[in-house]
């Protein structure tokens, strides 16, 4: 079975191909075989809009018929980011619903709008907000709105800042500072950012438990699951590449998170809102300093990757779903990201040895010793459990949590 | 139509339009005194030089569109149509989509 966007030959190269120009002239698409090609997706293969837009729902639901996490009438929360892959998902979601076949979408969606578009100006984050209630009203789905930085400041209550009314959302000049407040000031940008996100991730799965959903959709496309995968690498995040790349994060034991649109790319989603006349909510953000924090690096990398390696994203999408988790399940998860932490192990992994090294060179010598007690006595009040609220990684962001 | 100009149709989605005062489609006639055949690459010259107000590098860069601001002619994508090269046909509607999303 073949539709859009899986027609590249695995096979065909080593390597990743350079951007390669072709001559479409007399190219008919390469689904029916018969009509004139409108649409050309990977830089290689041409099809017709009919063609384009049905592979492009079938997509759709294959990766929701693959994977049932979702049962009849129950309710998913879907996390609305504006922009092209929100309109898409929403629309796919509400012709699905409307369907009177068997394939009818029979689970209840509801939108999740957390607003946290803090660079800009009180005006245009209210303007935003307004065009995401309008566009689930076009739509007929329910929603909520919530500030980020209100639950950041007050987690304990959250009935008091989920609000289904646009208007009852509350959005204040200096949510900016709200939130940096919960980071300690001589933290890095990469710290800030990783902090701020699991802080976003916990709002998320804490709403869909307020709201009785069993599950999560979000907007990530392979390009951001790609960059959430390289983030992970080079911020030490191993064990958390499953987890935050996989088509279901089953991290936490009540609500699920699924990516369906992590097999598409940009182009494909904004051309099907194109022919299907959908406008997304759409602004400008603050161009990022690359080279400010690690995220904004690896997310600069690829996109200028892509440029000429248009293989780039689904090469890296492809070798992330080869990795799998073969640790003993664990109860014990860590504070912040909430990936399962390791348990006692006989020899040290390098995040113990990490840990050990730390220790070690933070001790004050007994010299009234042999070097023999000391060794012994070092071994045995080293205790690798005291870093064990926290994975690795998060070991070296937690310092910076104001609690 | 007229002999000296190329009435066509430019339309602009997906947040492109925030860089022209929020209006989506706009009727224009190109001039064909210099210019008689007009490709997409004198095209984006004229809307820089005529229409673009702000920040030209989030639309324009290198004698072609930014990456990521899709382009499509007549309801058909402009990789099928040689790009910058095609040549501009009386009522052609040339739409730019953007897709700089943000995450
Ligand atoms: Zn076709
Ligand atoms: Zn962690």
């Amino acid at each position: 079975m073949c539709s859009v966007g899986d027609d590249v030959d695995e096979e065909k190269a080593k390597f990743m191909q350079k951007k390669i120009t072709l001559n479409f002239t007399n190219a008919l698409c390469i689904k029916c075989r018969t009509l004139k090609p409108q649409v050309i997706l990977h830089n290689q293969y041409p099809y017709c809009k009919a063609c384009f837009l049905s592979g492009t729902v079938h997509k759709f639901k294959a990766l929701l018929g693959k994977n049932r996490v979702v049962q009849p009438n129950e309710s998913v929360l879907i996390h609305h980011k504006a922009g092209h892959a929100s309109t898409a998902l929403l629309h796919f979601l509400r012709t699905g619903l409307d369907l009177n076949t068997p394939k009818k979408i029979r689970f209840k969606p509801i939108i999740a709008y957390i607003e946290d578009n803090y660079e800009l100006n009180v005006e245009d984050r209210t303007h935003i907000s307004r065009q995401v209630s309008d566009e689930a009203e076009r739509l007929n789905f329910p929603i909520v709105f919530i500030n980020l930085a209100q639950y950041v400041t007050n987690k304990s209550n959250l009935p008091s800042i989920v609000h289904e009314k646009v208007e009852d959302l509350r959005i204040d000049p200096d949510d900016n500072m709200k939130i940096r407040a919960a980071v300690k000031s001589n933290s890095t940008l990469t710290t800030q950012t990783e902090i701020v996100h699991y802080f976003e991730r916990e709002l998320l799965l804490k709403v869909a438990k307020h709201l009785g959903c069993q599950c999560i959709f979000t907007t990530d496309l392979g390009i951001d699951i790609a960059s959430q995968l390289l983030k992970n690498v080079t911020l030490g995040r191993g064990e958390n590449i499953v987890y935050d790349t996989g088509v279901v994060d089953s991290r936490d034991m009540d609500v699920s998170v699924l990516r369906p649109l992590r097999n598409f790319t940009i182009k494909e989603l904004a051309l099907y809102n194109y022919f299907n006349h959908l406008e997304p909510v759409s602004f400008y953000r603050k161009t990022k300093n690359p080279y400010s924090s690690m995220q904004n690096l690896v997310e600069k990398f690829l996109a200028d990757l892509h440029v000429n390696y248009p293989a780039t994203i689904s090469t890296i999408v492809r070798t992330g779903d080869k990795l799998g988790v073969n640790n003993e399940p664990s109860e014990d998860r860590c504070m912040l990201c909430k990936v399962p932490i390791r348990k006692e192990i006989e020899s040290l992994g390098s995040a113990e040895a990490t840990n050990f090294s730390h220790w070690i060179s933070t001790q004050t010598r007994s010299c009234d010793k042999s070097l023999k007690e000391r060794t012994s006595q070092i071994l045995a009040t080293f205790d690798n459990n005291k870093y064990n609220k926290y994975c690795y990684s998060c070991n070296q962001i937690a310092p910076y949590l104001c609690q | 139509m007229s002999v000296d100009t190329l009435p066509i149709s430019i339309g602009f989605g997906g947040g492109a339009e925030l860089l022209f005062g929020n209006k989506k489609n706009f009727a224009i006639s190109l001039p064909v005194q210099e210019i008689t055949k007009w490709q997409i690459s004198d095209l984006l010259k004229w809307i820089q030089d005529n229409l673009l107000k702000e920040r030209p590098e989030l639309f324009i860069q290198d004698n072609s569109v930014r990456p990521g601001i899709l382009v499509l002619i007549n309801d058909v994508d402009w990789e099928l149509m040689d790009t910058i090269n095609y040549v501009i046909q009386p009522n052609d509607e040339i739409v730019f989509i953007s897709t700089l999303h943000g995450g």
